[in-house]
Parts: C-alpha cells; sequence; structure tokens
C-alpha cells in the first residue's frame, strides 16, 4: 500500500523552490498529519482511512506548497536579469548600426534608449513582483488581457471611431498577441481539480481569444497562438491538471488540436486566395512581382551573403526600400548581408542558449505552477526563433515576426517583461530561523 | 446550522493571534482548538494555517521554537511577540467596530430611534 502521508509530503515539497527550506517546512507538516492520522485512528478508523482523512483534512497539496513557497522563496538572480538586458542591449545597438541613415525604415538613437531603458524597467518589474503575482490574479490578468486583446480587435474595425495609426495598431497587436498564450496559462491555472468544466472553460476562453484576433487582424499569428495554447493545454492533461483523468483530458486536448489543424487544412485548400498566399510563402517564384515578391528579394539578398562581411545587393533599388520590415521582422536577414552568416548565426546561438538555458532550469523546477508560467512564456518565444532563424535559412518569408528579443525595440520591452516573471521563478526570500529557541518571556 | 465558510477570511489571522495570546501552541493545536472552541464552526484548513504562521512569522508578529525533548515528534510552537500582541489588540478593536455596526445593521433599527 503506498504511503499517503509520505506521497502528499513528497508533492508539497516539489512545489517549494528553496531546498534549504524544505526539511524545515516539510518536518512541520508530517508532524500535523501524523497527529491528525493518530487523532482519527483513535476514532477507530483504519490506516488507510485516517490517512486519507489526515491528506483532506490538509487540502491540496500544490496549493499548500505554491502558498510555502510565496512566503519562502530563493536567492535573487541578477546575473540572469543583467544576460537578458545585455542580449537585448545589444540587439538594439546593432539596429541602431545596421540602418543608419536608412530615414523611414531606421531608428532615432532617443526611440531606442527609451525603448531599452523601458524594456530594463519592464524586466526589473516584473522579476520583482513575481510570476507568483501572475498565478494568484491569474484569473483576473487573463481576462484583462483577452478584453484588451478585443478593445484593440473593435478600435481597428473603427469602434470607437477615433483618429488612429492603423499601421501602429497592426504592429502593437502583433507584439500583444504573443502574450496570449501565457494569458491563456493564467487563466487555465486557477481550474486545478475542477474537472470536466474547466476544459469547457479552457476552449470558451481560446475561442474568444481567436474571434479577438481574427478582430485584431492577426492572422498569422492566430494560427501559431491557437497552436501553441493548444499545446499548452496538451501539458496540462498529461498532468492531469484539472482533475478529470489523463487520458480523457488528453483525448479533448488532441482532438481540439486535430480540428483546429483540419479547420486550416480545409481553409488552405478551398480557399483560392489562401491557397495561392500559402504556395508563394514556399515557392516566391510562382509570383516574383505581386505576393512572392518579398520573398524573392529575401532568397536575393542571402544569395549575395557572405560568412563574414557585407554581401551583394543585385538590384538597383536600394534593400532597405526594397525588403519591407528589413529593420523589424526581417532583422536577421539584414544582419546576414550587412555583416555575414556568421554573425546572424552566433545572434540565433547565443538566443538558443540563453533560452534553452532557461527552458532546461526552469523545466527542471519541481514547483509545478512555476514551471508551466516558465512553459508558457519560453515554449512560444523558442518556437519564435526557430521560425525566425528558418526565415534566414530557407529565404522564405512565411514567418514574419521575427525573433524573440530582437523582433524591433518595441517587441523586445514586452519580450523582456515576460522574461522577468521568468526569471523570477529563481527568486528568494528569507527562511525563518530553523531549530530556534524557546523565547525568554515563555 | 451550515456557516459560510468565507465570514472566516480575513478573520483567520485575528483567531490565531487570540489563540497564541493564552500561550504558545503548535499548529494541530491551534485547529483543534478553533474547532472545539467554536463547535466545529471554524474548521481551519491546515493548508491555510501554515501559509499564514509563517506569513506572521515574517511581519515579527509571532516567532517560533522547536520543542523536541519529552515528545516522541519534533514540534514547532509558535509564539506571540509584544509586536503581534499591539498588532491583535488593534485587530481587535476593529473587529469589535464591525461586529458592532453588523449586529446594528442586523437587528433592522433597534437602537436607533
Amino acid at each position: 500500500m503506498p504511503d499517503r502521508l509520505q506521497d502528499y509530503l513528497r508533492q508539497v515539497g516539489e512545489q517549494i523552490r528553496w531546498k534549504r527550506a524544505r526539511p524545515q517546512l516539510l518536518a512541520e507538516l508530517e508532524t500535523h498529519l501524523l497527529d491528525q492520522r493518530d487523532d482519527c485512528l483513535s476514532q477507530g478508523m483504519t490506516e488507510e482511512e485516517a490517512q486519507q482523512e489526515a491528506v483532506r483534512q490538509m487540502g491540496d497539496p500544490v496549493l499548500l506548497g505554491q502558498s510555502l513557497d510565496e512566503v519562502h522563496r530563493p536567492k535573487p538572480q541578477w546575473g540572469l536579469v543583467v544576460a537578458a538586458l545585455v542580449l537585448a542591449g545589444a540587439g538594439a545597438a546593432l539596429r541602431l548600426w545596421l540602418t543608419n541613415g536608412w530615414g523611414e525604415g531606421g531608428y532615432a538613437v532617443a526611440d531606442v534608449l527609451f525603448l531599452l531603458c523601458l524594456g530594463a524597467a519592464a524586466l526589473v518589474g516584473t522579476y520583482l513582483l513575481d510570476y507568483t503575482w501572475l498565478y494568484r490574479h491569474g484569473k483576473g490578468v487573463s481576462l484583462a488581457a483577452l478584453a484588451l486583446l478585443w478593445l484593440l480587435g473593435l478600435w481597428m474595425n473603427g469602434f470607437p471611431p477615433f483618429q488612429y495609426q492603423w499601421g501602429m495598431l497592426l504592429y502593437v497587436g502583433r507584439v500583444y498577441t504573443f502574450c496570449m498564450p501565457v494569458a491563456f496559462m493564467l487563466w487555465l491555472l486557477p481550474w486545478r481539480g475542477r474537472g470536466g468544466k474547466s476544459l469547457l472553460a479552457a476552449f470558451l476562453y481560446l475561442g474568444a481569444m481567436l474571434l479577438g484576433m481574427i478582430l485584431s487582424m492577426q492572422n498569422g499569428e492566430l494560427i501559431f497562438v491557437t497552436f501553441v495554447c493548444l499545446a499548452l493545454l496538451l501539458v496540462l492533461a498529461w498532468l492531469d491538471w484539472f482533475g478529470w483523468g489523463k487520458k480523457r483530458t488528453m483525448a479533448a486536448a488532441i482532438i481540439a488540436l486535430g480540428a483546429f489543424a483540419v479547420a486550416l487544412g480545409f481553409l488552405f485548400t478551398q480557399n483560392a486566395y489562401l491557397h495561392e498566399r500559402f504556395l508563394v510563402a514556399f515557392w516566391p517564384s510562382r509570383d516574383p512581382d505581386g505576393m512572392g515578391f518579398l520573398g524573392t528579394a529575401l532568397q536575393q539578398a542571402l544569395q549575395g551573403a557572405q560568412w563574414m562581411g557585407q554581401g551583394a545587393w543585385g538590384r538597383a533599388y536600394p534593400y532597405e526600400l526594397t525588403v519591407a520590415e528589413a529593420g523589424r521582422a526581417y532583422f536577421l536577414v539584414t544582419v546576414t548581408t550587412k555583416l555575414g552568416w556568421l554573425p546572424a548565426l552566433g545572434i540565433v546561438a547565443a538566443l538558443g542558449l540563453l533560452l534553452g538555458w532557461l527552458l532546461v532550469k526552469c523545466l527542471g523546477q519541481k514547483n509545478q505552477i512555476g514551471r508551466l508560467v516558465a512553459l508558457a512564456v519560453l515554449g512560444p518565444m523558442t518556437l519564435r526563433l526557430v521560425l525566425g532563424g528558418l526565415v534566414v535559412l530557407l529565404g522564405l518569408p512565411f514567418w514574419g515576426s521575427g525573433v524573440p528579443l530582437f523582433f524591433t525595440c518595441g517587441g523586445a520591452v514586452v519580450d523582456l517583461a515576460l522574461l522577468g516573471f521568468v526569471l523570477s521563478v529563481f527568486r528568494q526570500q528569507a527562511l525563518p530561523v530553523p531549530g530556534a529557541p524557546r523565547p525568554q518571556t515563555q | 446550522m451550515p456557516v459560510d465558510k468565507s465570514l472566516l477570511t480575513g478573520s483567520t489571522a485575528l483567531l490565531v493571534m487570540k489563540l497564541l495570546e493564552e500561550g504558545d501552541k503548535y499548529g494541530y493545536q491551534m485547529v483543534d482548538e478553533l474547532r472545539r472552541r467554536s463547535e466545529n464552526v471554524f474548521e481551519l484548513r491546515s493548508g491555510t494555517l501554515y501559509p499564514l504562521l509563517h506569513t506572521l512569522e515574517q511581519k515579527g508578529w509571532i516567532t517560533s521554537w522547536e520543542e523536541t525533548a519529552g515528545s516522541t515528534r519534533p514540534r514547532r510552537y509558535y509564539h506571540l511577540t509584544d509586536q503581534g500582541r499591539r498588532q491583535l489588540a488593534e485587530k481587535e478593536e476593529a473587529w469589535h467596530t464591525y461586529a458592532h455596526a453588523m449586529e446594528k445593521i442586523l437587528r433592522g433599527g433597534e437602537g436607533y430611534a
């Protein structure tokens, strides 16, 4: 017979990040559980019943562990904060240098510095705020995020009819959309142990999010974000987070994933315009002067690139005026053509190392809620890096949202804010003095 | 009569500190005593109690010490500090004001005539 009490304590311990705090906290809980069990035994219960009742009285082990973890936190990790800021700073400096003299497609030093300071403040702010704040206010934050997405969408569709810069709103929407997987995760976490209705809540939120993204015209990002959200749902199903049964929840998540894939397949094969756009995204030469213009320009730029140094640009019209978003979404292509393949791949490698290292470190954490929030931030970021890297390697513009931290300065601010929450998973505070003597007044 | 558990929310710290005013206690003892004294109305979840105790300890309102001698299990006792006693007095006063106002309203205006 498995020892319920030990299993319970193990689960509580897994949520507590500070290893030094764990034995002390668990010892206290163990004494409590044993006292409760003895009490139950004295009332005539069997050992199994007594253990079950002791565990029931104590409450959900994950929530208890999480609460204790909030009180006792790990050491500050300022090294990681500085590393993320240095990478973002290097990206900003590189962007200023390479787009110097571009005019409209370039950047002003003051703007870049302002956004970098804003990003640093966002990173440190969210780091100090701590991811547990996000978790505690999960439902409120996720609903506010959804409301903002809808407001943005409604505004872009003329309500309210105020003056606005449509291109700017589209860009803000694109940056903002990448926060939605985190909002989705925050929506789901409080549904722990609440059964089948949790899945209904998940699909309702996802549906509302899809509509919001359609309204704000983030069609490409919609595909990415929906797949990512369904993958996150699958992870929660694997953990049986909702207590509805692992197999049943996983089946529902897989069916939803499959249905979304089938719907997309139907759209891309049945709608003539979308079908052609899909083909041109991978074979730009089908329509070099129309939908494939950007693709052919990117391929030409990359064909002229060298391993190190300035590449050849074979057209009379300037590069920055030919390749749309050369300083933003396709900045990595710009790095490749201006500085060479090695620096561009070096950037991908540096970002990959940072994200990969954080991902491994976060996934290694036993603290479930910290691990899941980190996964919701780092998973999509890593995927964006892979897609952005593939754009350069394949010379195909199928991904128009760049790489994390390097996707324009405004995008980097959002990425840095999200990274701050991830870095806070490793943060800690003081532990009460262990083994303290009895106070003198006693 | 079933009692809405949300009525307890916000008052847990007051109840715990009041229990400790009478003498040092360990966690299980507090849960048990609270249940017994309230005639099973207040069922304090242990999962709520310990994070609360540790938070109060970080605020300096209570301290803890370990008793190992004479017991089969090492127990962590909690002790109300002087600062905690002052906080308790303030909380008690606030509670009485609140309870008095509630009482007046629930009696439907008695005493206002």
